[in-house]
């Protein structure tokens, strides 16, 4: 780190006045939750606006403002491209969104689907992918905000990641989804002009073609097109997007939440406005060797350049941005992993017979001890925020084909979409370790296929859509 | 192969503009929606 750009009194006092602004706002939408569905979908009802800034906000993640910066400083341009066609997740799961609707208009979670469809191993494999993937995002996100108030304020890793979790537990809490969903709705605005400002300084300020320059002289690899590990990564970041969103209740309970017709235009719309920002954040990195910034970690590139482009009022500025795109993660995927662990883990194999009003106070709880569970997890810093990510996409990628073959196409059974996401997750571990981060979500994807490939070649299941409502 | 200065600015001139174009179409949106009475 070079420097801290504001003082911890500052960090902490940013920290209170969005806290309780969230902590609020998500009291305020949540006093009418009276159901099940109130609670964990909305009401099922949300308009296209939200719906389009919801899922455009939840993409945007810490990752987004720290991670994309971060592989841009490792990567070059393949970096950010790279991490921009993470888009192509939302958008190619708007058709999805729609089907999924249709199918189950009274679902709940992904976990419902893979059940229904391919009965009961394949839906315990898929819960600890998912899971697994689920907790991986929540610790990197909590490990995000304790790395962004150390980087920007000097503040205590411990005290900083602490502090996020129990505000984003909290209005969570109070609103469930409806909540999620409107704070993100503000958060998308905070950090998209935080954003675009970042950009528009450093452009005007240090100029494009001094950023250009410098990297061409000091780190050319950054802008060869044919680097080879940063081609990989574009290839398997693409992969490892589809599989996130393809995968995780996150997305499913949002295509169950929207209202009739709206999912397919909303995730297209988010998708599209989400596609550039990863360059516009990526790109701030390059300006490290015009400004001398040599950070201790990879990860902190982008708050530090930024603070150091805007000065100490900038930092503030930047600072409210990365605690906003924290949040809007933090609590979708609480809310959503949540969900999951109510109706398929309590419902599904612990209290069957549990009344909706069970439900609705069991998935509080749940909350309460996913944040504690999270907050353990990150007390030992243990991996930068890519690697950790990168580690999950050998769980997610395998997902893919399972998901996409059992939506559209009835032939897939039940064995073959279980040994797809179980042996795709153990290839793209060993692809992990063995090769590299960058190849564990295409390995994965690509044995996962195959075994789908087989599946579909040997035996035609003939299922019946009918059934996916059935039960509900 | 390097990438030219040219497509260095087409890349990130694009990218900030579009980027520029999302709060404009997201809050536009939401008083559409706000007027029809349709945000929930």
């Amino acid at each position: 780190m070079t420097s801290v750009a504001i003082s911890t009194e500052w960090a902490l006092t940013i920290v209170v006045i969005f806290g309780l602004l969230w902590v609020s706002f998500g009291w305020w939408l949540g006093r009418n939750n009276k159901t099940l569905d109130d609670f964990m979908l909305a009401g099922r009802n949300v308009g296209f606006a939200f719906a389009s800034a919801t899922a455009m906000a939840t993409w945007i993640t810490s990752n987004t403002t720290l991670v994309a910066p971060q592989l841009t400083y490792q990567f070059g341009v393949w970096g950010m491209i790279g991490y921009s066609l993470a888009a192509l997740g939302l958008i190619l799961f708007a058709p999805m969104a729609k089907r999924i609707k249709a199918l189950m208009p009274h679902g709940y979670t992904c976990g419902d689907f893979i059940r229904k469809r391919y009965g009961f191993w394949a839906w315990i494999i898929f819960l600890v992918v998912s899971l697994c993937y689920a907790f991986g995002w929540l610790v990197s996100l909590g490990m995000a905000g304790g790395i962004l108030l150390s980087a920007l304020s000097g503040l205590d890793y411990f005290i900083g990641m602490s502090a996020i979790l129990a505000i984003c537990v909290a209005y969570t809490l109070l609103g469930g989804l409806k909540a999620v969903i409107a704070t993100d709705f503000v958060q998308t605005i905070i950090i998209l002009c935080g954003v675009i400002l970042i950009a528009y300084i450093g452009i005007t300020d240090i100029g494009l073609d001094v950023i250009y320059n410098n990297v061409e002289d000091k780190s050319p690899q950054l802008l060869n097109l044919l680097f080879p590990a940063a081609i990989m990564f574009l290839f398997n970041n693409i992969f490892f997007g589809i599989g996130e969103i393809f995968h995780s209740n996150v997305w499913w309970s949002r295509a169950f939440a929207f209202k009739e017709n709206i999912g397919k235009k909303a995730f297209l719309t988010s998708g599209l406005l989400w596609l550039p920002i990863p360059i516009v954040t990526g790109f701030v990195a390059m300006a490290a060797f015009s400004l001398d910034v040599y950070p201790e970690s990879a990860d902190m590139i982008g708050p530090l350049i930024a603070a150091q482009i805007l000065g100490k009022v900038g930092a503030i500025f930047v600072f409210i941005v990365v605690f906003s795109a924290l949040a809007s993660s933090l609590d979708s995927l609480l809310a959503a992993t949540s969900d999951l662990i109510t109706k398929d883990i309590y419902k599904g194999l612990i209290n069957k017979n549990a009344s909706n009003d069970h439900l609705f106070r069991f998935s509080k709880y749940s909350i309460l001890v996913l944040g504690v569970i999270t907050w353990l997890l990150c007390i030992p810093k243990v991996a930068t925020l890519g690697s950790l990510l990168n580690f999950t996409g050998a769980f997610v990628a395998s997902t893919i084909f399972p998901i996409v073959f059992g939506l559209y196409y009835h032939r897939l059974n039940g064995v073959a979409a279980a040994f797809a996401m179980g042996l795709g997750t153990l290839c793209g571990l060993i692809a992990y370790f063995v090769i590299g981060f960058y190849v564990a979500a295409l390995t994965s994807c690509a044995v996962s296929l195959f075994i789908c490939l087989i599946g579909l070649a040997v035996k035609d299941q003939q299922y019946n859509w009918q059934q996916l409502q059935s039960e509900e | 192969m390097l990438m030219s200065y040219f497509w260095f600015q087409i890349l990130v001139y694009g990218a900030v503009g579009l980027a520029a174009l999302a709060p404009i179409i997201l809050i536009a949106l939401v008083i559409i929606d706000w007027h029809k009475e349709q945000l929930w």
